[in-house]
């Protein structure tokens, strides 16, 4: 079996990019990865994690398109949907190709436009994700987080002011990080003028959706040592997937994330978690047990989502997870241009927006 | 919008009758149906008309509008408890937030859902109303 590696990444501002679709998207970050590279190999496999192509841009095989879009004929080409999971099922998939032997060297993209129609008509496929009674009495997931930050302000004896704290947190890691889509600093007043979404649910508990791409080489110990001076090892992937319930806890987040450190002997200190909404920061943090339960939002350890997460970094649907995993790389490569924090290893948690699916990865520097 | 007839139809049980599984060999009901049971993943499951009646573990008062429910806003969406002791999360209605309390008792309702604008079908479903 095979070491696996990241030996690159790249990825764009997250933004509202209305001149570029995905297409652009995508090649915007395969040219950056061209161009910062040792030396260019090319991919036996692309896998594109995207979750609205078809409906934002009509567009289906998505694989096979981005692949002839980059002069990447003849290879193995996936596109990858789980959801806003997507991401992290890409890496899930790109981590089993290599450390099997089938594939060499695999270019995992994640894209995503969400900024090209109106709220209503994107809400409508973010709750696609719901089960079908939901989904057809007009629920969307906002108001479900709504009902779990209920539950657990009863169960804690918080208020809202609580969950102030992580977006006040998150934009204030933004602000030095040039890819993140909201870059200032909120303090309590923002959030507390900021409309509310689904009582009490606000805008500012809220992730930022909107357009990006990110990439990252998956390869093995060979090649990753001809693409980078510095490829970062993924120790290891695990995965979990259970059916939401409404409880104020993410069985996916514990067993995946336990699975992965158990790998490693510890946890981490850099980690990007999926940051949805504000509750699912508190029950990531909490269930993955990084936090204690009922006060992880009193407390938030210093080295988690430096980038900003979803709520200031952005939220580009499929492709956060990719995000996700090209920042963990480049903070252990000591290339991230933002807010660092100095470690062996990092890690993130990639999970659907309700936290259902949960996919954990573990990288070291080695 | 595109709703279908045979979708609907399918989803009779779940969206007319508030019919969901019951397990022969754990007990546990699963909303909507489906013929294996979601906890144990036992074939042997019933179908199982539910009372509708229940009480409201919690609410929220929902803005964010989809494509077709712009007129049920803002919408009332309740986490309720079924005498069952199954929890499912559904629209209430016939309440204004300000009246609406947890403990509430509810009892589940036919109402629209929302219309087809292509074809003009109008699609149903039950939602819940304070007894």
């Amino acid at each position: 079996m095979s070491k696996v590696y990241i030996a690159g990444a790249s990825m764009t501002k997250v933004d509202r990019h209305y001149d570029m679709g995905i297409n652009e998207l995508y090649l915007e970050t395969f040219q950056g990865l061209r161009n910062t590279v040792k030396e260019w190999i090319k991919p036996d496999t692309l896998i594109v994690a995207n979750t609205y192509g078809e409906a934002v841009e009509n567009s289906l095989a998505l694989g096979e398109k981005l692949a002839s879009t980059s002069s990447l004929q003849g290879i193995r080409t996936f596109r990858v949907e789980n959801g806003d999971a997507s991401g992290g099922a890409a890496i899930d998939l790109a981590f089993t190709l290599v450390k099997s032997g089938v594939s060499k060297t695999v270019l995992v993209s994640g894209v995503e436009k969400t900024s090209d129609y109106p709220s209503k008509y994107m809400t409508e496929f973010y709750s696609k994700t719901l089960n079908k009674y939901e989904f057809y009495s007009g629920i969307n997931p906002a108001s479900i987080a709504a009902l779990m930050m209920n539950m657990y302000m009863k169960k804690y004896g918080k208020d809202s002011s609580y969950f102030a704290k992580w977006p006040i947190r998150m934009h204030s890691n933004a602000v030095e990080n040039p890819y993140a889509y909201l870059k200032f600093k909120i303090d309590e007043n923002t959030y507390y003028n900021s409309q509310v979404i689904s009582s009490p649910l606000r805008l500012f508990d809220s992730g930022a959706r909107a357009d990006g791409a990110a990439s990252v080489i998956v390869t093995d110990e060979e090649n990753a040592r001809k693409i980078s001076d510095s490829p970062i090892e993924i120790l290891g992937v695990s995965t979990s997937s259970y059916c939401y319930q409404p409880e104020l806890t993410l069985p996916a987040v514990k067993d995946s994330f336990s699975n992965v450190t158990n790998k490693l002997g510890g946890v981490p200190k850099i980690i990007e978690i999926h940051d949805s909404y504000s509750i699912l920061a508190a029950l990531v943090l909490e269930s993955s047990g990084l936090s204690k339960y009922g006060s992880s939002l009193d407390d938030i350890p210093d080295g988690v989502n430096l980038s900003g997460g979803l709520k200031a970094r952005g939220y580009p649907g499929g492709a956060t997870g990719i995000y996700q995993l090209g920042e963990i790389y480049m903070q252990l490569a000591g290339t991230f241009p933002g807010k660092r924090e100095t470690g062996e290893s990092g890690a993130i948690i990639s999970t659907g927006e309700l936290g259902s699916s949960a996919y954990s990865v573990v990288l070291v520097r080695k | 919008m595109r709703l279908t007839p045979p979708i609907l139809w399918r989803s009779k049980g779940s969206f007319y009758q508030l019919v969901a599984s019951k397990c022969e060999e754990c007990g546990k009901f699963t909303f909507p149906v489906q013929s294996v049971c979601m906890h144990c993943g036992s074939s042997k499951v019933i179908q199982e008309k539910l009372s509708g009646r229940g009480k409201v573990v919690s609410f929220t008062v929902n803005y964010q509008h989809r494509t077709g429910f712009e007129k049920e806003m803002p919408q009332i969406i309740g986490l309720i408890e079924l005498e069952e002791g199954i929890t499912i999360t559904a629209p209430i209605v016939e309440v204004s937030p300000d009246e609406l309390k947890e403990g509430t008792e509810v009892t589940a309702c036919l109402r629209r859902a929302r219309a087809d604008s292509t074809n003009g079908l109008i699609q149903y479903i039950f939602k819940f109303r304070p007894v």
